[in-house]
């Protein structure tokens, strides 16, 4: 092996040093614990995959869901009936617990995702009342209100895993497990994906990430962690009862995800254990075991807002040295190709009403390769509302969007993004904790299918393809004379940056059609003009460009042809000069100054 | 009538003395590059960024005042981005903004929708619908409402038409000769220069030059500052150096 190599070999086995440390340590408390020490043990491991799961949809997706405790009592209760009424084996029961929370999340997820925050939590909470009822309610079948006893432990092809240790040992092993699921799908860009959908879910439509498709997988996924960890807790304890979907079973979760940490390996296990053995070791305070634990509480989260792995994390970042970070070297890309015979963008009839305004009234437009159109008129006359009609950021009421023939009216806005119409917003969606590289990179990743948990699993959003992603990230913000910021932060980026940052985004997606809001406000003269440069190069490379804008100075001497809406309806188009004198747009819209200048 | 409505300490060595001052029915723009800190003035002239030494309202210290306290002394401020409650329509934002002076609010809602005609149609709509211009239209009428004796404006031309800037900017003189003292930032500097009666050049957080438009234009800061150039020379009071034979 050479030295070359060796290096991240040595630099991996340093990572893992602390998790085999903490291994080696759980390992040796385990073997000189008491029977009850175990056990405690066994129930904080079912507590950690019950947070590892939670992590997918509270700390990635970022959706306050509080059905995971419900999620939890329904993988408890299957394997309590299945394996103690009907006697079936782990191998049968186990996987029934983890399908069946599952479907059941998949069945509720299309009307609940759709929710905003808070009603994505009341909605989850009334599903996990539901399900309480229905655990109590349940008669024979459930056990009632008395539960289901004599739960067998875990059996393997009629072998019983013996109790203590061996529960122990069989418990962790799953943990282990779902560590290496969790860290397999969440390491790479798909993390990164959840990052974006969290920080900014704009950005992510526009960079073709399906904000649906990733909040469902999440919320499948937390579903499933969440049965195997009550069926772990069912085998463990040998009952099951309404308890075991309580909501304090949810709230104990929530709280042990967010003073552990919300995306991070390490604060699953820091939260499931540190909450499973605080009151362990609490107890010698007898009345006031309680009042200090709230107080250990209150402290971990005032004292670690982001978990306590992530305050770990950032103490170990600030004793490390800091590596100076190394820029990937630009991709020589391809310039696209020329232009094939249809129109780019052909609108017909487009229309859209706000309640009782109509925004559209049946808007024709046409845009050709190499085309620069401007779009102008009084504010309100419904030209961001094009732009999201076109680019699918809202439904159509009624007309045709045709992409070099493809008829793309009714597709979202992530499917439009991947089918060559990239956009910027009037104020630029970036999301704030990705950096520039981060962002740009994720956009060449979307477009090759390289992002979600499937292509995660295949180690498709990782290691080479992940360094040519970035490499060809490298190429576009150095055409935009953005590589210099390729490490800051979005959050960080000043304003005469981001505009550099939002093209170099779209270009990414190698688009054919760009759509740019309102490009030129808040930038100078001099970013104005290299701004103009930069959309003439675009459509010389045969790029068709919507340029809506406010800012005649600069936009009349770009553009190839102006299109003047007013309320709604087109009321002049032609070249700017023509249209600079157009009596109705000086009165509507120009002024005189502008119109006669 | 206040000759120095406005006081706050500035950096920048150039200026005699090291505030800048506004006074009672002046226009006064803040002209500069992105990044050269006309933003971060606004807001801690507003007290919602630390400001670096005093600031006197017509006299009294007021930089230990909240800016809840600052707008009842009677600052009105249209901060960048809008800043609009997206739930609320477009009557109660403007009447939210009279600052419960309810006898009051009806004249000046009248002024207010002279002022934005487009925003009498609107009345009952929730600011989320409204169109990015109608959203700034919003936020300088919620503004004016309080009639304040001091105007703050941050970029109050971004995503407005052409003839709806030029409409706002005579207003804004006329607003003035009532006698309101108007400060603003704007990156459009043929128009700003058109209004204002002075302005200050900033350039990294520091003024480097003031002075009358004409003057200001003629000293060649402005093209240095908004070039971003590294180094900006500053230039030594320039309405002074004017008004030498």
């Amino acid at each position: 092996m050479s030295s070359a190599a060796l290096a991240p070999t040595l630099r991996g086995l340093g990572d893992r040093a602390p998790w085999v440390l903490a291994a080696l340590c759980l390992a040796a408390y385990a073997a000189t614990a008491s029977p009850y020490g175990l056990r405690v043990l066994a129930l904080a491991g079912a507590q950690v995959v019950l947070v590892l799961g939670y992590q997918f949809i509270f700390g990635h997706a970022g959706a306050l869901s509080l059905a995971q405790g419900a999620f939890f009592g329904i993988g408890a209760y299957v394997t309590a009936i299945l394996g103690g009424r009907y006697g079936l084996g782990f191998l049968a029961s186990f996987p029934v617990s983890i399908l069946a929370p599952s479907l059941l999340a998949a069945a509720i997820a299309a009307p609940v995702l759709r929710l905003a925050t808070h009603y994505f939590a009341l909605a989850t909470l009334g599903l996990a009342q539901v399900a309480s009822l229905a655990a109590v309610n349940g008669g024979a079948f459930t056990g009632g209100a008395l539960g289901i006893t004599g739960v067998p432990g875990i059996v393997f092809f009629g072998w019983a895993v013996p109790r203590g240790l061996g529960l122990v040992a069989a418990v962790w092993l799953v943990v282990a497990a779902a560590s290496w699921l969790s860290v397999h799908l969440t390491r790479g860009l798909t993390g990164r994906a959840y990052a974006v959908l969290r920080g900014n879910p704009l950005a992510a439509s526009a960079i073709g990430l399906s904000e649906q498709r990733l909040r469902l997988a999440a919320f499948l996924l937390s579903a499933g962690y969440a049965g195997a960890a009550g069926a772990l807790h069912a085998h463990i304890l040998g009952v099951v009862s309404s308890e075991s979907m309580a909501f304090s079973v949810m709230v104990a979760c929530l709280a042990m995800t967010v003073i552990g940490g919300s995306t991070r390996l390490a604060g699953a296990f820091i939260g499931a254990l540190l909450l499973t053995y605080l009151p362990e070791w609490l107890r010698s305070l007898e009345g006031y075991s309680l009042l200090a634990f709230g107080a250990a509480l209150l402290a971990a989260i005032v004292a670690a807002p982001t978990g306590i792995a992530g305050a770990l994390a950032k103490a170990v970042a600030a004793l490390g040295r800091t590596e100076r970070p190394i820029l990937p070297t630009p991709a020589e890309l391809p310039v696209p190709q020329g232009p094939s015979g249809l129109s780019l963008l052909v609108v017909r009839g487009l229309a859209k009403r706000f309640g009782g305004i109509e925004a559209l009234k049946g808007l024709d437009l046409t845009i050709d390769r190499g085309e620069i159109l401007g779009v102008i008129g009084p504010n309100g006359s419904g030209k961001t509302t094009l732009a999201n009609l076109v680019t699918g950021f809202a439904p159509t009421g009624g007309g045709t969007v045709i992409l070099e023939g493809r008829n793309i009216t009714a597709l979202g806005a992530s499917e439009i993004a991947r089918a060559g119409v990239g956009r910027s917003f009037q104020n630029p969606a970036l999301p704030p904790e990705l950096t520039v590289l981060e962002i740009v990179t994720l956009a060449r990743a979307s477009l090759e299918d390289d992002l979600g948990f499937r292509a995660a699993l295949a180690g498709r959003d990782r290691s080479d393809r992940r360094e040519r992603h970035e490499a060809e990230a490298m190429y576009f913000l150095r055409s935009l004379g953005a590589d210099g910021y390729a490490h800051a932060l979005c959050a960080s980026l000043p304003y005469r940056a981001a505009w550099r940052v939002e093209i170099a985004r779209i270009l990414a997606l190698e688009p054919k059609l760009v759509i740019l809001d309102e490009p030129a406000s808040g930038l100078t003269e001099a970013e104005q003009g290299e701004l103009a440069r930069t959309l003439r190069r675009l459509a010389r490379l045969g790029l068709g460009l919507l340029v809506i804008e406010h800012n005649m100075p600069f936009l009349l001497p770009v553009a190839d042809r102006i299109l003047v809406l007013d309320e709604g309806r087109a009321i002049a188009s032609g070249k700017p000069e023509e249209v600079r004198q157009n009596p109705a747009v000086i009165s509507a819209y120009l002024g005189r100054k502008v119109g006669l200048a | 009538m206040n000759e120095r409505l406005l006081e706050i300490d500035v950096p920048g060595a150039a200026l005699e003395s090291s505030s800048l001052v506004v006074a009672a029915g002046e226009v006064v723009a803040l002209l500069g590059a992105n990044g050269s800190g006309k933003s971060t003035l606004l807001r801690s002239i507003m007290g919602l960024y630390p400001a670096r030494g005093a600031v006197r309202l017509a006299g009294e210290e007021i930089g230990a005042l909240s800016p809840a306290g600052r707008a009842r002394r009677g600052i009105g401020y249209v901060p960048e981005g809008r800043r609009l409650f997206p739930g609320m329509n477009v009557r109660d934002t403007l009447l939210v903004g009279a600052h419960g002076s309810a006898a009051a609010a009806g004249p000046r809602l009248r002024t207010v929708l002279e002022l934005f005609p487009m925003l009498e149609k609107r009345l009952e709509t929730p600011a989320w619908q409204l169109s990015g211009g109608q959203q700034q239209m919003l936020a300088i009428g919620r503004a004016l409402m309080s009639e304040p004796r001091l105007l703050l404006l941050d970029e109050p031309s971004l995503g407005l038409a052409p003839v709806v800037v030029d409409e706002l900017m005579l207003r804004l003189r006329g607003i003035a000769a009532q006698g309101t003292a108007v400060l603003l930032a704007e990156q459009s500097v043929a128009r700003t220069l058109e209004i204002a009666d002075r302005v200050y050049a900033l350039a990294m957080g520091r003024v480097v030059a003031e002075g009358t438009p004409a003057a200001v234009h003629a000293s060649g800061v402005l093209e240095r500052a908004f070039l971003g150039a590294d180094v900006v020379t500053p230039i030594r009071n320039s309405s002074r150096a004017e008004e030498q034979p």
